[in-house]
């Protein structure tokens, strides 16, 4: 975290939180918290956790252990206030199908003390979503429009967002993002948001949390995440032991591979030093680059870094 | 705890009214409007009440029960999730939908009565009246204390099919009793007919006891049912 964020009140707190399901996975001690004013992106391949996180903040499933707290509050025992403070997107659409744009607005306002009709009518003029209009009538992304146009219209301190750019085009991303943005500009509020799209990290997300089947890998401020990682790239005789010994994840193909190493394990490849070496000659057997955000996920997730999670 | 109970209590009635509010009133209206219309024209007609009140009664059996459905569709239970009610709250709104659809059942279970008494006889049996709608008052708890925990705990179909067994399973039950009775003691079935007898012409304190007995009945089947419903609803993930 940095130290800005370090001094800030905590918009949402995750504490030890473990979920067990019959099926055998287990979402395992998770811990992360994000700060007011931030916007932190929740990341992690399918079936990583991302959306039971998400629902066990929202109490629509039971957690076996930890604790929740929203703006301070207990997301169970303060569930009325906590949920009157949070606005929900999900990756599809809650609203009854039949019910009109207007109609969801009439179920929506009285849920709500601080609903504001005029904010409302705002959103739905700046999305083109037509009142008349019946929900099933909308497309995949109006249809999330119109649970983002219901979620920023009472005044919600934090934003809860589930795959909302999945159904988007890239200016309907774009928006969004704009739109993210100026929410938390005020420094009181804050998004919490799962993504596939590591694209709309790179431009909106001040924080990852990133999970991958059911433990918690990394959280802490985004360009960290990116730094702590490179990927180290060679033939395909070059995967030496030294390499394999320090490699999070490793990805074979025909004409080589890549793998993803710690930015503190760099140097104990033998490789790379020779790469220092003998680069001036142009022979470098082992080259290591940044990683981006899909690197990581890409990489931490083959069967590799699998076994080593398993035995971590 | 009000502003909660309220909100979903109105959730619930928008669910309901998904479909269209207008189909709703003229099914309400429109029985005890035919009522009147069959009564005016052809005089008294001693089958029109029992039809009337059969109708608005399944009508309204079926009404709390939409709710469940909209739920069912799509992922309209995750806005159960998203709202700012508790689950207790949310479960008490739904009773008092019911609680709404047992009012409306009384008024229109004495228009249609009293209507056809009044067509029949030119005169209303206050009596009468008064046992009609509570016997169906009384059924109709007793039906919805069945189904909701069922709807709460399974989905809308399987909660039907598993009423149905239920109904099945009592009536085999009744049948195999009577059966057993026939055979064994066959003085007792007709002790039993001459008690239904004797309850039917029940009048002034026999009365007041049984309607008691009939609203207790009830009572406990509701606090029954909602202790039911709400141990299933707490324990549900969505």
């Amino acid at each position: 975290m940095t130290a800005a964020a370090d001094q800030s009140p905590m918009a949402l707190s995750i504490t030890g939180v473990i979920k067990h399901y019959d099926s055998g996975f287990t979402l395992d001690d998770i811990t992360f918290d994000l700060p007011a004013g931030y916007i932190m992106g929740l990341i992690g391949p399918n079936g990583a956790g991302k959306s039971t996180l998400i629902k066990l903040i929202l109490n629509m499933i039971h957690r076996d252990a930890g604790e929740i707290h929203v703006f301070g509050l207990d997301n169970i025992a303060a569930e009325e206030t906590v949920k009157e403070n949070l606005g929900i997107v999900f990756d599809s659409s809650y609203f009854i199908e039949t019910w009109t744009v207007n109609k969801v607005e009439q179920a929506m306002a009285p849920m709500y003390l601080a609903w504001d009709h005029a904010t409302f009518d705002g959103y739905l003029t700046r999305f083109g979503l037509d009142r008349k209009k019946r929900v099933k009538e909308l497309s995949r992304g109006m249809q999330m429009k119109l649970m983002l146009a219901v979620a920023l219209s009472h005044d919600a301190k934090l934003l809860v967002l589930d795959e909302p750019t999945s159904g988007l085009d890239v200016l309907a991303r774009d928006e969004l993002m704009d739109i993210l943005q100026n929410y938390i500009a005020d420094g009181e509020r804050s998004v919490l948001f799962s993504t596939h799209i590591t694209a709309d990290l790179e431009r909106a997300a001040d924080f990852i949390t990133y999970i991958t089947r059911g433990k918690l890998y990394f959280t802490g401020p985004k360009d960290e995440f990116e730094e702590s990682f490179r990927l180290v790239k060679g033939g395909p005789d070059d995967l030496a032991p030294d390499v394999r010994g320090v490699a999070v994840g490793v990805h074979r193909y025909e004409t080589g591979f890549d793998a993803l190493v710690r930015a503190e394990d760099l140097g104990k490849i033998a490789g790379l030093k020779a790469e220092e070496e003998e680069g001036r000659r142009g022979v470098a057997p082992l080259t290591a680059e940044p990683a981006s955000i899909d690197d990581i996920i890409r990489l931490t997730n083959t069967d590799d870094a699998a076994r080593a999670m398993e035995v971590a | 705890m009000m502003t909660g109970v309220l909100r979903a209590f109105g959730l619930d009635m928008r669910r309901i009214a998904s479909q269209g509010m207008f189909l709703i009133l003229v099914l309400l209206i429109g029985f005890p409007m035919a009522m009147v219309l069959l009564g005016s024209i052809s005089g008294g007609t001693s089958y029109m009440p029992g039809a009337a009140v059969g109708g608005v009664s399944g009508m309204l059996a079926m009404l709390p029960l939409t709710a469940f459905t909209f739920e069912q569709q799509g992922q309209n239970n995750w806005m159960n999730g998203v709202i700012p009610v508790r689950r207790i709250h949310q479960v008490i709104g739904r009773y008092l939908v019911v609680g709404a659809c047992v009012l409306i059942l009384a008024l229109e279970v004495a228009f249609c009565t009293g209507a056809g008494m009044w067509f029949e006889s030119g005169a209303i049996q206050f009596p009468g009246l008064a046992a009609s709608v509570l016997v169906t008052v009384v059924i109709y708890v007793l039906l919805e204390s069945v189904m909701l925990p069922l709807c709460y705990r399974f989905t809308y179909q399987k909660a039907l099919l598993t009423m149905m067994f239920i109904c099945i399973g009592l009536g085999a039950l009744v049948a195999a009793v009577f059966a057993l009775l026939a055979k064994l003691a066959p003085d007792a079935i007709d002790a039993v007919l001459s008690w239904v007898v004797s309850v039917e012409s029940l009048s002034g304190a026999g009365m007041i006891w049984l309607a008691l007995g009939g609203i207790v009945l009830a009572a406990f089947a509701a606090a029954v049912s909602f202790a039911a419903s709400l141990c299933i609803y707490l324990a549900k993930e969505f």
